[in-house]
């Protein structure tokens, strides 16, 4: 299991890669649980709200994808999911 | 055309989002538009399987709505996760594999349900809008993939969603 820090460099690394330049702003990350109980991680990217709109369906598919191979291959055993969010939905509700 | 069209599925959840009145759209409103982008990729996938085995002609009939209505959320979950790395067991099936637009068809429809089981059940966390963008987005491209994929590898995806060697 990797340490809170490893996970955000390497989710900072794949977001910057696999979506627009300029648009990630932030990458963080927080430990769930899963539907079935089991513990999940879920990566917060925070998108500048003007570049929202440029992030494609497909790029997001791949960041996805390339972030749960990175993880694995670090030796993480949970799996990953990427919620997304922009600067202004955080500075208006705040929160992960 | 279907009756639960998945791209009609999908601009209804866009429309869900955007703001009626001054302020973030409610969130009534964002679960039902992150439920509905897994319920896209839900209904392509039991609508490809009863049109393989039952047959688009026949779509309305009694043997073509008891295919549809066969293929649970579980069994979806596992096949899709299976698309990503398929076990030896169906190597004789896909010898080289699914291929890469499948796995990402899969990968995303296993992370479009959780995130709709998440939407529907869990009421502590605020969902917001980007979440339903990217879900939608995400979906539409997902549905792509799925239409890419070679006619034999997705002959053995419906395949293994409809039939399940016995325990």
């Amino acid at each position: 299991m990797l340490s809170t820090e490893q996970i955000n460099r390497i989710a900072n690394e794949v977001a910057t890669e696999h979506l627009p330049p300029g648009a990630v702003l932030n990458v963080t990350s927080e430990p769930e649980f899963g539907t079935d109980g089991e513990e999940t991680l879920l990566v917060l990217v925070v998108l500048r709200a003007t570049l929202r709109a440029s992030v494609t369906g497909a790029q997001a598919i791949r960041a996805l994808s390339a972030l749960q191979d990175r993880l694995h291959a670090a030796g993480e055993t949970r799996r990953a999911s990427i919620e997304y969010a922009t600067d202004e939905e955080l500075a208006t509700h705040g929160g992960f | 055309m279907a009756v639960f069209d998945p791209e009609a599925v999908l601009q209804q959840a866009e429309r869900l989002v955007k703001p009626f009145q001054p302020g973030p759209p409610r969130q009534v409103d964002v679960r039902r538009a992150l439920s509905s982008a897994y319920y896209a990729l839900y209904h392509c996938i039991v609508g490809a399987v009863a049109d393989e085995f039952v047959g688009k002609a026949n779509r309305g009939t009694a043997r073509h709505t008891l295919v549809y209505r066969s293929v649970d959320h579980h069994r979806i979950s596992k096949v899709c996760t299976t698309l990503s790395k398929p076990g030896p067991d169906l190597a004789p099936l896909v010898p080289c594999g699914f291929g890469e637009a499948l796995r990402e068809f899969g990968s995303t429809v296993v992370d479009l349900q959780a995130g709709r089981h998440e939407a529907d059940d869990d009421p502590a966390k605020l969902r917001r809008t980007s979440k339903v963008i990217l879900a939608v987005s995400r979906a539409r491209q997902a549905l792509a993939f799925f239409g890419q994929a070679s006619g034999e590898q997705r002959l053995v995806v419906l395949t293994l969603l409809a039939f399940q060697n016995r325990a």
